[in-house]
């Protein structure tokens, strides 16, 4: 494996524990201040995280990260799930916040029509391409 | 503006960009991708469009409703997106298997 794609995978699995450690310490006393930034921070890692690979592997002559080509069209949308999911826990623990529940509508609106957007370019790619 | 509305703007617009990022790494103008980027050209400049629309509906939709149930309205509405985004993840992979058996 590539030493500059291993780095980027550890800054970004350094970002989803940052992330995941914000949840949990979201309600405590010393992480209330600092921790929603913190999980803003690690949110964009996670959305870094499929290009990364993407690149990576393109960089490296190949064109797909996975066996099939589909995963890898999805991957952002189920990272966008998890962090859907992970904010739907700072819900549970701290009151459905108004601003939080129109960015959970948000988002899940955008996975909604994105999961559309990546399968119209599958269908597309297939009836240009044959696969 | 808030803090938090401006995290909320940063946080989509990095997700969509995550989107838009691990599709062009596939993009080879020799298979057919030119033609398939200048279909999907009108379905790109409406998107922002319609997710607004279709949050603003969610939103307004769900506000007639007393807190606790709306609570509910919406993690069914997370779940029901993740359902449908699971069913199209295997209808393309099997769309894929097919067409390439």
């Amino acid at each position: 494996m590539n030493p500059s794609f291993q780095a980027a995978l550890v800054i970004n699995i350094f970002l989803i524990l940052g992330f995941l450690i914000a949840v949990v310490a979201y309600r405590e006393d010393l992480g209330a201040k600092f921790s929603p930034m913190l999980a803003v921070a690690a949110a964009l890692g996670l959305c870094l995280l499929p290009p990364t690979i993407a690149s990576y592997s393109a960089a490296n002559g190949q064109v797909y990260s996975f066996e099939d080509y589909s995963l890898q069209n999805f991957l952002p949308i189920f990272i966008g799930f998890l962090i859907l999911f992970a904010i739907y826990i700072f819900d549970l623990i701290g009151g459905l916040d108004e601003s939080n529940e129109f960015f959970i509508l948000c988002l899940t609106s955008a996975s909604l029509l994105s999961s559309v957007l990546v399968y119209t370019f599958l269908l597309f790619r297939i009836r240009h391409n044959g696969t | 503006m808030e803090l938090r509305i401006i995290a909320v703007i940063v946080v989509s617009i990095f997700f969509f960009l995550s989107i838009l990022m691990s599709i062009f790494p596939i993009m080879n103008p020799m298979s057919g991708h030119d033609a398939i980027m200048k279909a999907m050209t009108p379905y790109f400049i409406v998107y922002p469009f319609l997710i607004l629309i279709l949050t603003m509906a969610v939103f307004f939709l769900f506000k007639s409703l007393d807190a606790d149930t709306r609570k509910k309205a919406v993690f069914l509405y997370v779940a029901v997106a993740y359902l449908f985004t699971m069913l199209t993840l295997h209808i393309s992979c099997f769309s894929i298997k097919i067409v390439s058996s």
